[in-house]
């Protein structure tokens, strides 16, 4: 009995690992006793024409009950892949951590220069995106256009989701055989894993540059309220005019504050403070407390520029890695080899016709030994044929029997015979013959195209023992049908005689034998 | 209201377990020609959507009919119904070695089954029939009878002349061979036999029509997957420099041959699964390669670049590298650093790339020669392919579970190589769609539409087919080619 599983209908990356095990072990597996897995298991999982995805899910699930390999690799890749996601943010935080610590370092004499701090924080984190930009493009582009997807395979390549996939190897040490596993499966079948490698690299990349920015962010903002920091810009490349260089810097960060001006006009820096806080090296001064407070007044626009050109642009990338990603995983899930066939047998397994219960035991096998053999009465050979009895109305002109056996008394048995007269007749024989004298055989015709029946068998050892001490035989004679339906002493086929002298010859009666045609009765 | 239940019953070796493998598409079932071969009576109950619509009954055949018909005739005394005797004698006798066979086979019936009887149409009538008979007939259950002409049907209307007598319904089946639409035909016929079973019946009808249909659009989506697949297959040998790539050409178009008739071979398998059939064995002619100068060579190096592809990258690094010189003099040297940085780098690539593949890397070469062998271009050759898979469903939907021993399917490339001098309908849009999968990835949306659309044709050459095997004056000759 499957324990009911919770629906689900996002796959993720441990279950497309999870899947290619189960179709692995179903390739070892009889087409019969997949069949018959899947009859069980259908009542118990969503119709076939529901979401196919659902139905893999909770095939999946099912499986995963009956199969230990393959609830133990899903276990193993889950966790792999959550320690890799974990493990990717913790990566993010030093590094995001360091860089900040970096980007704000102020020495106390001088001050932190603000178009630095968004150049290391935001400016060259922003630039990365063009290297996923490129990563992401669709196969139908890159495939045009000469060169690009080397260029996206580079930007894969190196993309921070390579730390991902060395962590998935390194971290899953204990899921050794699942890492290997999952790396055959994708080198043997490299186009159908392709988007999944793609999108998971992607997604633990944005995933990465995520974690750096809220990274960046947080230690910005702790930096701001617990140290005193005095921003201030420098350049080389004056026009010579500090008004002039002041307003072009202030149409830049106008510029910059323009997605938050709506809702927060203040957080960016005005013309005055722009003036205000350039500085020279050469004439650095140390600064006043109220001065230094004043060149703070920075940090609302430095952190809303981290926050909307660093951390909103990875939360888009992440969840269009994150999307794209499911895509491919569903897509791939569906388009596993041996998935169809699963969904193939679900559907068939809603329409049973087969025997619930399995075919028994041969039956003849307890009877296809000869039954203990009777008291030897060596046979005679070459004797006369006394009785001729027709089983069951063997449809035969008499002439012919009479012409093949003109001594014979003339006798019929079984078929619209009642029990009774069949055992007059078994007596009437056993009577009329004197074991001193009569020693003719008792020829018994029965059609040879019907099995031989209980009933006859019955007959046979009722008659035997009617004749027990004769040293008569009694000789069987099937008798077949000839093509042009003429009613002669036509040979059986030897197939059926086969049958006959297999059946006959369980009796292990010495003196009961089955002959081929006329000649041989009289052998 | 209870389900409707059918007892197969009559004669040993008259085709009874043969009538149920049929109906009821089981292969399991136990077949041999020495009588006794059924000894205990087993259910086949036809579900649809987890209900049980009918239940078929295999049963052993009459082994004492006289004498059992003996004991009925002298408990005929009792004011009890003839059928209470029947019953009777059942309880009687059921747990003797003597009459098991008569119980196994009326149990069933004493307990509301309706009687199907059986008979070879290939052989005469004869009185040892008539006992038996006359106990179903006590029974007072609704029946029907089969015959059965197991060979020749010498005696089928000497049969339907004595099975009038005590049965309302007598029909013809060769049990062996029948073609769905007869054993739909017979399934109506036991709706018949009594009024609330036909509802029930024609229900399993409708789901068993529907279950065929779909069984054949699982066909026509195997077949079609194991054609892309075989276009698509190739194999490759990446040889390092200086190696001789003669060594690896012949086993290399041996493994692609190989490898070809493994896909079809499991597309075999699927369709025969489709169908209930598991481990048949097949006689068919192994598939005959239409071509043999599928053998290519081409350089290759480290990350799967091609030299194209390497001249692209350095370009573009070269041209970045220029950016930057640009960027430092605020666009005062008007891009020149990008272009001489492109041009440069692209010249080192070009140059290098020869080079690189002289490489190694932890003692990996980075470039070398990949020979390749397929994929096929051969137009004719997924017309082969289909003919083939054709023919192969074709046998395998024909065929009942009664039928035992191999697959026979003739000379499958003599018939696939006919087709191709035929031009039909379809066969452009066949040659149409096989390009497109030619052209497509896997995975992509325009695989998926190339393979929906051709399993849609494939739908329609398997009807063409099916309504040709119906037809006995429709030629043999196969449905299409390439036509070209």
């Amino acid at each position: 009995m499957l324990m009911p599983t919770p629906e689900r209908t996002q796959p993720d990356l441990a279950d497309v690992v999870a899947l290619a095990r189960a179709l692995e072990r179903d390739e070892q597996r009889s087409s019969r006793e997949l069949r018959d897995r899947e009859t069980q298991l259908a009542p118990e999982l969503p119709a076939a024409n529901e979401d196919r995805v659902s139905v893999a899910l909770a095939w999946l699930g099912a499986i995963e009950q009956r199969d230990t390999a393959v609830r133990s690799v899903h276990h193993r890749a889950e966790t792999a892949f959550r320690l890799t996601g974990l493990a990717i943010a913790f990566a993010a935080l030093l590094v995001g951590w360091l860089a900040t610590l970096a980007a704000f370092y102020f020495d106390g004499s001088g001050r932190v220069n603000a178009v630095a701090v968004l150049a290391v924080l935001v400016g060259v984190p922003g630039l990365l995106l063009l290297p996923f930009l490129l990563a992401a493009l669709p196969l139908a582009i890159t495939q045009k256009l000469p060169g690009a997807s080397a260029l996206a395979g580079l930007a894969r390549g190196l993309s921070p989701g390579r730390f991902g996939a060395w962590l998935w190897r390194t971290i899953a040490r204990e899921a050794g055989e699942t890492v290997a596993f999952v790396a055959d499966r994708a080198a043997a079948h490299q186009q159908l894993y392709s988007g999944v490698q793609k999108w998971a690299l992607l997604r633990w990349s944005q995933w990465f540059a995520l974690c750096f920015q809220l990274t960046v962010l947080a230690a910005a903002l702790v930096l701001v309220v617990f140290t005193d920091l005095a921003f201030g810009w420098s350049t080389t490349l004056t026009t010579g005019d500090a008004a002039l260089d002041a307003q072009r810097v202030h149409r830049v960060t106008s510029f910059l504050a323009i997605p938050w001006n709506w809702i927060a006009p203040d957080a960016q820096p005005s013309l005055a403070l722009i003036e205000q806080s350039r500085y020279f090296r050469v004439a650095s001064q140390p600064l006043s407390p109220s001065q230094a407070a004043q060149l703070g007044d920075w940090w609302p626009f430095i952190v809303l520029t981290i926050a909307v050109y660093g951390v909103l642009p990875r939360l888009l990338t992440l969840a269009i890695a994150q999307s794209r990603s499911q895509a491919a995983i569903r897509a791939t899930l569906m388009t596993s080899p041996g998935f169809s066939a699963v969904m193939r047998r679900l559907h068939s397994a809603r329409i049973q016709t087969v025997a619930v219960e399995p075919e028994s035991a041969d039956p003849e096998a307890r009877t296809r030994s000869p039954e203990t053999p009777r008291a030897p009465v060596p046979p005679t050979t070459g004797n006369r044929v006394s009785a001729v009895i027709n089983w069951s109305a063997v449809p035969i002109d008499e002439a012919s029997v009479s012409a093949a056996f003109p001594e014979a008394q003339r006798l019929a048995a079984g078929g619209a015979s009642s029990m009774e007269q069949d055992a007059a007749l078994i007596r009437q024989l056993g009577s009329a013959r004197n074991p001193a004298s009569e020693r003719g055989d008792v020829l018994i015709l029965v059609k040879g195209w019907e099995p031989p029946l209980l009933e006859f068998i019955d007959f046979v050892k009722a008659l035997r023992g009617q004749l027990a001490g004769d040293r008569a035989e009694i000789v069987v004679l099937p008798v077949g049908l000839d093509s042009d339906s003429s009613v002669g002493l036509h040979a059986a086929s030897p197939a059926q005689l086969k049958l006959w002298r297999d059946k006959l010859a369980r009796l292990g009666d010495p003196s009961l034998r089955v002959a081929a045609d006329r000649q041989e009765v009289m052998a | 209201m209870s389900t409707p239940t059918f007892a197969i019953v009559g004669h040993p070796n008259k085709g009874k377990s043969s009538l149920v493998a049929t109906l009821a598409r089981d292969a399991s079932v136990r077949i041999g020609p020495e009588p006794g071969t059924t000894v205990h009576a087993r259910e086949f109950p036809m579900r649809a959507g987890g209900k049980v619509l009918y239940t078929l009954v295999d049963t052993p055949g009459f082994q004492r009919a006289r004498a059992a018909l003996d004991w009925l005739k002298q408990h005929d005394t009792s004011a009890g119904s003839r059928a209470d005797i029947v019953a009777k004698f059942v309880q009687t006798h059921e747990h003797e070695d003597r009459f098991r066979n008569e119980c196994e086979l009326l149990r069933p019936v004493i307990a509301g089954a309706g009687l199907i009887y059986v008979v070879d149409g290939a052989t005469p009538y004869g009185p040892e029939y008539d006992a038996e008979m006359e106990i179903l007939r006590w029974t007072g259950q609704p029946s029907l009878a089969v015959i059965n002409p197991i060979g020749e049907p010498r005696f089928v209307e000497p049969w339907r002349r004595a099975l009038e007598q005590f049965f309302r319904v007598v029909r013809v089946l060769d049990v062996m061979k029948a073609p769905f639409d007869q054993q739909l035909e017979l399934l109506r016929a036991f709706g018949q036999l009594r009024e609330t079973w036909r509802q029930p019946l024609e229900e399993a009808v409708t789901a068993l029509i529907e279950h065929r249909e779909r069984q054949s659009s699982d066909a026509a989506r195997v077949i079609v997957d194991m054609i892309a697949e075989a276009l698509g297959h190739q194999e490759t040998k990446d040889l390092g420099q200086g190696e001789d790539p003669a060594r690896h050409a012949a086993s290399l178009e041996t493994n692609y041959q190989r490898r070809l008739r493994a896909i079809e071979a499991r597309a075999r398998r699927e369709v025969e699964s489709l169908y209930g059939f598991d481990e048949l064995d097949r006689e068919e002619i192994d598939m005959t390669l239409l071509e043999t100068d599928l053998l290519s060579k081409e350089s290759w190096l480290i990350f799967g670049l091609k030299k194209r592809d390497l001249v692209v990258v350095s370009a573009t690094g070269g041209a970045i590298a220029g950016g930057v010189v640009d960027s430092a003099l605020l666009g005062a040297s008007f891009l020149a650093g990008s272009l001489v940085g492109g041009v440069i780098g692209g010249a080192i690539g070009y140059f290098s790339s020869s080079k690189l593949a002289d490489l190694k890397l932890l003692r990996q070469p980075m470039g070398g020669v990949r020979l390749r062998y397929g994929p096929s271009r051969n137009v004719p050759f997924p017309f082969v392919l289909l003919n083939r898979a054709l023919l192969h469903h074709t046998v395998v939907e024909g065929r009942t579970h009664a039928q035992r021993g191999a697959l026979t399917i003739r000379d499958g490339n003599a018939a696939a190589m006919e087709a191709v001098q035929f031009v039909g309908d379809s066969t452009r849009e066949l040659a149409r769609l096989f390009d497109r999968l030619r052209r497509s990835e896997p995975g992509t949306e325009a695989r998926a539409d190339a393979l929906a659309t051709l399993t849609n044709e494939v739908m329609k050459l398997m009807a063409l087919q099916e309504e040709s095997a119906r037809d006995p004056r429709g030629s043999s000759a196969p449905l299409l080619g390439s036509g070209q």
